[in-house]
């Protein structure tokens, strides 16, 4: 699968966009806030490589205990794929557990996102990249 | 498989993702009585099950995992 960006884990979105902006990253589109999954998202690129910022809106937020555990970090990589449900059905049989099943995202126009798990690799996001 | 080995082998995968040691562990262990067991911990334990019994959980199972006591429970239900 073709990688689309890297999701980085940041505690202040405002702050670390300002810091972003300084070592070559430009803002994509505007700042999301995702209240069906109570994160705050600003998507940044610099030449080719994209990344999205995500913050969490409070403790119940998915990504809390990630930036309690680990401060700001890059946590998961996002792979495009044609049907996001085909690919769910090919990684669960190959022992990707479900965090998120498939959905709808804000930041990327409404196309479908799933998040998985897997204990050699960590956290994948897929986004449905339909041509 | 026996109930007894059931138990055992979803204790050790609890011990070892909580990191505990036999003395620590109970009779049954309870999510929100351990704040090692968050989200994120959740996810890799359901992982550490899945492999350890050979068996897929669905969503709304791994949300209702949140004791060993549940646990046995719903992989009993698998085996």
């Amino acid at each position: 699968m073709k990688i689309h960006h890297i999701g980085y884990a940041v505690r202040d979105i405002e702050k670390s966009l300002v810091e972003f902006e300084l070592i070559g990253f430009k803002k994509v589109g505007e700042l999301y806030n995702d209240t069906e999954r109570n994160v705050i998202i600003q998507l940044m690129k610099n030449d080719t490589w994209l990344i999205e910022l995500v913050a969490p809106c409070n403790e119940n937020s998915p990504i809390f205990s990630i930036i309690e555990k680990n401060n700001n970090t890059p946590y998961h990589f996002c792979f495009c794929t044609d049907s996001i449900s085909q690919q769910i059905d090919k990684l669960r049989s190959n022992n990707y557990v479900i965090i998120e099943p498939a959905k709808p995202a804000m930041a990327f126009d409404g196309r479908l996102v799933a998040f998985l798990y897997h204990k050699y690799i960590g956290i994948i996001e897929l986004l449905e990249c339909k041509q | 498989m026996l109930e007894k080995e059931i138990i055992d082998k979803i204790n050790k995968v609890l011990k070892s993702a909580l990191k505990l040691n036999n003395n620590t562990l109970g009779d049954y262990l309870i999510k929100d009585k351990f704040i090692e067991w968050d989200s994120l911990k959740h996810i890799t334990i359901i992982a550490d099950l899945e492999s350890e019994f050979d068996v897929l959980f669905e969503p709304e199972e791994i949300v209702e995992m949140n004791s060993s006591e549940k646990i046995v429970e719903i992989i009993r239900k698998k085996l």
